[in-house]
């Protein structure tokens, strides 16, 4: 039924190539723009493959058939032993297909964008690298088993180490920063401890379910075929959740995102829009029949967790986004909270809400970064105290971070997937089925979405307000619009962004149309999805409103009034030359907050917020504990006991060497310094016999007699011919005779 | 041809003795080189007559007098051209006085 | 068997000829090089790499290989029942069973081929390493080459005993003559320290004899592994003894905590060949022997003693990565990071499973590819940068752009990052042994589980790639330190060469991991039956 599908398999392996291609040959190559050209040409080519495959998917799932028909794997054999089998295909499916759409396109759009955002610091190593990191996260997306997904994820996770860390050569990063170095490592580690965690998850699950492919389990799970231990069976969906919250950046494990800043732009954009953090929630959407499963048979507590853990990252990097200063740590921290908010969505209300937002939040999380880069890129800055009035001078950037902005606050095509995730959170704590502990903190977690939801739209509107309005505080760089390489795509994506507003938009009110509810369909079929609830819809609505409100009355600067800023001073300052031009109702929710910014509880707070609940400081004393205590104790034993154990039982037996060695010299070499004198004197004797006897009576006399017979045979040999000849004749005549008596031969 | 063939043989030896008679005796090499032609010949009766006595389709003989023949113009050319080399060398082709070989 | 070669009676086979060319060829070696130094390098890339070209025929002839007419063809039959192939075998000293017999199967062809290619790279590495003698230097290396393949290729205890003696010789004088600045106390402590444990081994073996001539009563000893393995030793005390005494011998071969401190001394102390062949295949004859122990000859024995090696071995995997953590020579980071990895051929063993056999077997073969690539790397900076301390390599990728790029990847594969070799062995061996019911330790009465042993064993993982990522942002990243300034990246075609077999192979290992699973099916499922 599907034509195109098998094509899924050229989606990752093309950039992979295009990697290796890039290594290799891309120094001669497009030199101008660091090979960006093969980039350009492999990504493309991807999206364009994508387009095709999830395009008759999705078609034909508009025309109605059912999702059965329309799940397309093809996979051959990549290993076997023992019993062990593992596979190595694609799997095409409603949910690859759109993630992959949106991966495809955001990694395309970036490529686009990095030809002139790269333009001096690219290099052929960077667009490898991008290459790979797209790949592994199309491969991923197609993964029919859990060791393909791993294999990509692994991969994700080397390629963000390696462009989080791509500035590594810098000298000195601004105060606060980390060093680039140390945040890829931090990223690949921390991430690295849930891969583990991923890792144990899959092997206990294949040993109760005896195949890694999911499809497979998915049908063991929905016969009834399966029985594993309740326990085993949430110990496994926890443990699989872990990689999720290590590669997505949940609450125990968030600690590397905001470090993963220290990449380029383009780099960040990635990570955060579309590969590297969407692979967790992915890997959480693809092995949801798991969780379901998991959560039935543990009274709710697998998903409670999940949704527990979302609830609590969602307001915690929300409130640490509050107090950032940098332009890229700032969107870090929204990223956490909208990943908090997809968890949430995993866990009350199925994984379609969730996807639902990771395709909205790709759109308008790379539209922000891209801006943001531009942003940087224009002004030279990341800080946004220093930044200010830009609107002026870039006049695309402005407009298209206005339109991201508004989305991620709630008022455009986010709305839509937070709202469902918000509205599911509600129905799941009202009505579980569950016990009264679990809907409390269900509905625990759906006040803190709330909560965020409001914190949202007032930390992002903070910023622009900051970036685009007021005066330039920054003096003595030129500022300048991006060129057209840059502003394309983020036109793309902010156009994106409008229509899916207005198609969703009318989905509200033609139930039929609405996206959420065919997304149900496709993804979850059986399930019945939530109508778009008003009350819930419009107290979100107003809650954006009143956050954006917020940010208007505290950070918007008229275009004479000059910010100043003092380090140690928790806040703002507004200095007003014009008194007239502020007015007086900002001016008094101004110092009331200042007020209380100022006393002691709010600058603790502040403090809190700024080193992020100093959950940071706190690992960084565990693992420099386990570093110089636990492993420098391990070397100090390696040296001290097993060094010195060896070392001792060779001094041991040095020292035996030592007692041989006096036997040997006082006992030993005696004796044989006596057989040598009793040898020497018997060899005299012999030496004697040698020389009378043998030499002068036996050899020297034969050596005589020899000399002398050679002297009487001498006279023979005349040198006259004519005796030779009569030699010869005598010769010929005796031995003539000699035949003739001897063998009685006769001559005749 | 009804002689006996021992005649041939005893022609063959008076000759091969006139020739070793005048090998020892003469004192040129250029006679001595002449009384080994001589040897020469009485060896290559001798293999005629062996030849024709024995078999008559047994050509082995007689293809051996002529390689003989033809190693005795060789080695007439040879020796000619040695003692050419020694008359160069000593103005003599008396035998007795090259006695090097002496021991 | 498959003769190549006959003078009169005396029947050559390949394996004979893999394993006796090379020693026939060192003292000839040595000869050319007196001519002139080149010649003995020269001559001895020529060898090893007619080795390697054998050892592939080898494996086509084991494959049965529609390459090779089928009068080359190997007789399979046998593999299935834990027997040989290409078999080779002389009559030596028929009264105490001793025979000169060679023999291949699935476990020892893939550690054949992987010394034809490890010392071929080695070879390529010395070109630029090694300037003073060269002529002596080759000749050992050829000797060593014989011992190596000798242990892998011998089906008969002397042989394989003299072959595994045979290799301290040549690696005494490689650290004693070529090595860094403790050389010659390093040679003579891994000299007396291996040689120490062969003995014990050898009298493990020695025992092992006595109890055959025992059991198989009027038909007397023997020292053949195809009789011995046909044998039912059970639990006895004194054979459970006598497995102790071989486990010994393998497991400081091997090596594993707390037998593994000359390890890092020799690898830091020798020439950087002679650690990338130390790593790559020395090493590997003590897994050999105890998977060759553990799987034919004593499997009862070993099934008693599976918890003592399960815990050495999760001991080794993380006191490795541990002590790792705090090394300031790179090469002795990497030496430690042996002592870890080879902790998980242990683990694999522990299990009695097809799954944990594959498993220690990959990681035999991925951990013989990667560490010498690793060693490499680390001479070649120390060649370059003078010095090999960690601080002080800070930020070398500036001035050696390739092997920083190259030590990433390196790392990367040694951490065990899916797609490359090293994953593969970590993901068997830990379903192996996730799925191992475990054992209770006797007198102890305290049980082991897979499923502990190998939760704990996941850290080692974390722990394996926080050393290596550490040591990557002290060295590789960051602003280039003063004192580098004359460092200069890698430029003779022979060290592109050794860089780019050892990469291909962890590639392709990585990618097509069927291609070494499929050579050992029959060993593996032969294990596996031995443990019912």
């Amino acid at each position: 039924m599907l034509i195109f599908s098998d094509l899924a398999f050229l989606i990752p392996l093309i950039p992979i190539l295009a990697a290796f291609f890039t290594i290799f040959f891309g120094k001669y190559i497009d030199k101008k723009a660091h090979s960006n050209l093969i980039a350009l040409v492999s990504l493309g080519v991807s999206f364009i493959l994508t387009l095709i495959v999830s395009g008759e998917l999705l078609l034909h799932l508009f025309l109605g058939n059912p999702v059965e028909d329309v799940t397309y794997k093809n996979a051959f054999e990549w290993l076997s032993v023992g019993n062990i089998e593992i596979e190595i295909g694609i799997l095409v499916d409603p949910l690859s297909s759109l993630v992959s759409l949106m991966v495809a396109l955001v990694a395309f759009l970036v490529v686009i964008y990095s030809r002139s955002y790269m333009a001096h610091e690219g290099s052929v190593r960077y667009y490898a690298e991008i290459n790979m990191f797209a790949a592994a996260m199309l491969g991923l997306c197609f993964s029919p088993n859990m060791v393909q997904l791993f294999l990509f994820w692994e991969i994700m996770g080397v390629c963000s180490y390696l462009l989080i860390g791509y500035f590594y050569d810098k000298e000195t990063v601004p105060e606060g920063q980390p060093h680039p170095a140390s945040a890829a490592k931090k990223a690949f580690l921390t991430t690295k401890v849930g891969d583990v965690f991923l890792f144990v998850g899959i092997i206990l699950l294949y040993l109760e379910a005896h195949t890694f492919d999911f499809l497979e389990i998915r049908h063991l799970l929905e016969e009834g075929l399966l029985h594993i231990d309740p326990m085993l069976f949430v110990l496994i969906a926890v443990l699989i959740f872990g990689g999720a919250v290590g590669k997505s950046a949940q609450f125990p494990l968030h600690v590397w995102l905001p470090d993963a800043m220290a990449g380029p732009t383009t780099v960040s954009c990635l990570i955060h829009s579309a590969t590297m953090v969407k692979a967790g929630i992915f890997l959480i959407a693809r092995s949801y029949f798991i969780f379901e499963h998991a959560n039935e048979v543990g009274n709710g507590n697998a998903l409670l967790i999940i949704a527990l853990i979302g609830g609590f990252t969602a307001i915690l990097s929300g409130t640490i986004a509050l107090v950032q200063t940098d332009i890229k740590g700032i969107l870090a921290y929204s990223t956490i909270s909208q990943l908090g908010y997809m968890t949430v969505g995993l866990g009350v209300g199925g994984m379609a809400v969730a996807v639902f937002h990771i395709i909205n939040h790709g759109i308008f999380k790379a539209l922000l970064f891209l801006s943001a880069g531009s942003v940087i890129h224009g002004s030279g800055t990341q800080d946004i105290r220093e930044m200010g009035g830009l609107k002026q001078k870039m006049p695309d950037t402005w407009k298209v971070m206005l339109i991201g902005s508004l989305s991620l606050a709630g008022l455009g095509n986010g709305f839509f997937s937070k709202d469902a995730i918000i509205l599911h959170a509600l129905e799941r704590g009202l009505h579980s089925g569950f016990s009264l502990l679990h809907d409390q903190l269900i509905l625990l977690v759906w006040l803190s979405t709330v909560i965020t939801a409001f914190l949202t739209a007032f930390y992002i509107f903070r910023l622009w307000f900051l970036v685009f309005l007021g005066s330039n505080r920054l003096q003595g760089h030129h500022i300048h619009e991006s060129d057209r390489w840059m502003t394309i795509p983020l036109w793309v994506l902010a156009i994106l962004s409008l229509i899916l507003t207005a198609y969703f938009t009318i989905g509200i009110f033609i139930p039929d149309l609405s996206f959420e509810h065919l997304l149900v369909g496709w993804l979850e079929p059986g399930v019945h999805a939530l109508p778009f609830n008003w009350m819930v819809g419009l107290t979100s609505i107003l809650l954006a409103i009143l956050g954006i409100g917020l940010a208007y009355m505290l950070y918007y600067p008229r275009s004479n009034a000059i910010a100043i800023f003092h380090k140690g001073d928790p806040s703002f300052k507004f200095e007003v030359k014009n008194p007239d031009i502020i007015t007086n109702s900002q001016r008094v929710f101004r110092s009331i907050i200042r007020s209380i910014k100022i006393s002691p509880l709010g600058r603790g707070l502040q403090r809190i917020l700024e080193k992020g609940y100093y959950i940071d400081d706190l690992y960084l004393k565990f693992v420099y504990a386990v570093d110089s205590g636990y492993c420098a104790g391990m070397f100090w034993i390696e040296r001290n006991i097993f060094d010195q154990a060896v070392r001792t039982v060779g001094l041991i037996g040095y020292e035996l060497c030592g007692v041989s060695k006096w036997w040997d010299e006082q006992v030993i070499d005696r004796i044989v310094q006596l057989t040598a004198r009793a040898s020497v004197a018997l060899c005299g004797l012999a030496k004697q016999t040698d020389e009378r006897i043998i030499d002068h009576g036996i050899i020297r006399r034969t050596a005589r007699n020899v000399m002398k017979s050679g002297t009487y045979l001498r006279r023979i040999q005349t040198g006259v011919v004519e005796n030779y000849a009569l030699y010869t004749l005598v010769g010929a005549i005796s031995i003539i005779l000699v035949m003739i008596i001897i063998a009685g031969v006769s001559p005749l | 041809m009804n002689i006996a063939p021992w005649i041939f043989i005893v022609l063959a030896l008076l000759l091969f003795l006139v020739g070793f008679a005048g090998f020892i005796k003469s004192q040129s090499a250029i006679r001595m080189l002449i009384a080994i032609e001589i040897m020469l010949n009485s060896a290559n009766i001798n293999f005629a007559i062996f030849a024709l006595y024995n078999d008559t389709s047994f050509v082995t003989g007689h293809v051996a007098v002529i390689i003989s023949i033809a190693i005795a113009a060789a080695e007439a050319a040879v020796g000619l051209g040695i003692i050419l080399a020694i008359n160069r060398m000593h103005g003599t082709v008396e035998a007795t006085d090259f006695v090097e070989l002496r021991g | 068997m498959v003769t190549l070669f006959s003078f009169g009676d005396l029947e050559i086979g390949i394996l004979t000829l893999i394993f006796l060319l090379p020693i026939l060829a060192a003292f000839p070696t040595w000869l050319v090089g007196r001519i002139r130094n080149e010649f003995s390098k020269y001559f001895a890339l020529i060898i090893s790499g007619l080795v390697m070209i054998l050892a592939v025929f080898a494996w086509l002839m084991f494959e049965n290989s529609s390459f090779l007419p089928a009068s080359l063809h190997a007789d399979r039959t046998t593999l299935a029942s834990g027997g040989f192939t290409l078999v080779e075998e002389i009559v030596w000293i028929d009264a105490v069973g001793m025979n000169y017999s060679l023999g291949i199967d699935g476990l020892s062809l893939p550690l054949v081929l992987l010394a034809g290619f490890i010392f071929l790279v080695a070879v390529l590495a010395s070109f630029k390493d090694i300037e003073n003698r060269q002529p002596a230097y080759y000749a050992m290396l050829m000797l060593l080459e014989t011992g190596v393949i000798g242990t892998f290729v011998a089906t008969d205890f002397i042989i394989f005993y003299i072959a595994w003696e045979l290799v301290l010789v040549p690696m005494f004088f490689l650290i004693g003559i070529w090595g860094g600045e403790k050389r010659e106390y390093a040679a003579i402590y891994f000299f007396i320290y291996t040689h120490v444990a062969s003995l014990v081994m050898l009298l493990g073996i020695i025992g092992i004899w006595l109890e055959s001539a025992n059991i198989r009563g009027t038909l007397g000893g023997s020292f053949s592994f195809n009789i011995l393995s046909q044998l039912d030793f059970g639990t006895g005390p004194f054979i459970l003894l006598v497995f102790l005494a071989l486990l010994f011998g393998f497991i400081v071969k091997v090596p594993s905590v707390p037998f593994h401190t000359w390890l890092p001394l020799a690898h830091v102390e020798a020439p950087t060949p002679g650690s990338m062949i130390l790593a790559g295949l020395l090493l590997k004859m003590g897994g050999y022997g105890l998977l060759r122990v553990s799987g034919w000859l004593l499997p009862e024995a070993m099934a008693e003693f599976a918890w003592l090696i399960a815990i050495i071995g999760l001991i080794s995997l993380l006191y490795g990565s541990w002590v790792a953590l705090r090394q300031v020579d790179m090469k002795s980071l990497v030496a430690y990071s042996s002592v870890g990895h080879m902790g998980i051929v242990l683990l694999g063993v522990a299990t009695q499973t097809p799954e944990g056999f594959a498993g220690a077997m990959y990681m035999q073969i991925a951990h013989g590819i990667i560490s010498p690539l690793m060693f490499f790397l680390a001479g070649t900076i120390g060649h370059s940068a003078h010095t090999r301390d960690i601080p002080k390599l800070k930020g070398f990728a500036k001035k050696m752009p390739l092997t920083a790029g190259v030590l990433v990847f390196g790392s990367f594969a040694s951490a065990g990052l899916p797609g490359l070799a090293g994953f593969w062995s970590e993901l068997l061996a830990f379903v192996a042994l996730f799925n191992w019911e475990g054992q209770v330790i006797p007198g102890l009465n305290i049980g082991v589980t897979g499923l502990f042993l190998a939760m704990i064993g996941v850290l080692g993982i974390i722990f394996t790639a926080a050393y290596y990522l550490w040591m990557l942002q002290r060295t590789v990243f960051g602003d280039v330190n003063p004192e580098l300034e004359h460092a200069h990246d890698i430029s003779h075609l022979s060290q592109y060469l050794t860089i780019a077999f050892l990469c291909f192979f962890v590639l392709l290992l990585g990618i097509f991991p069927s291609l070494l699973l499929d050579l050992m099916t029959t060993a593996t499922n032969f294990f596996g039956t031995q443990f019912i």
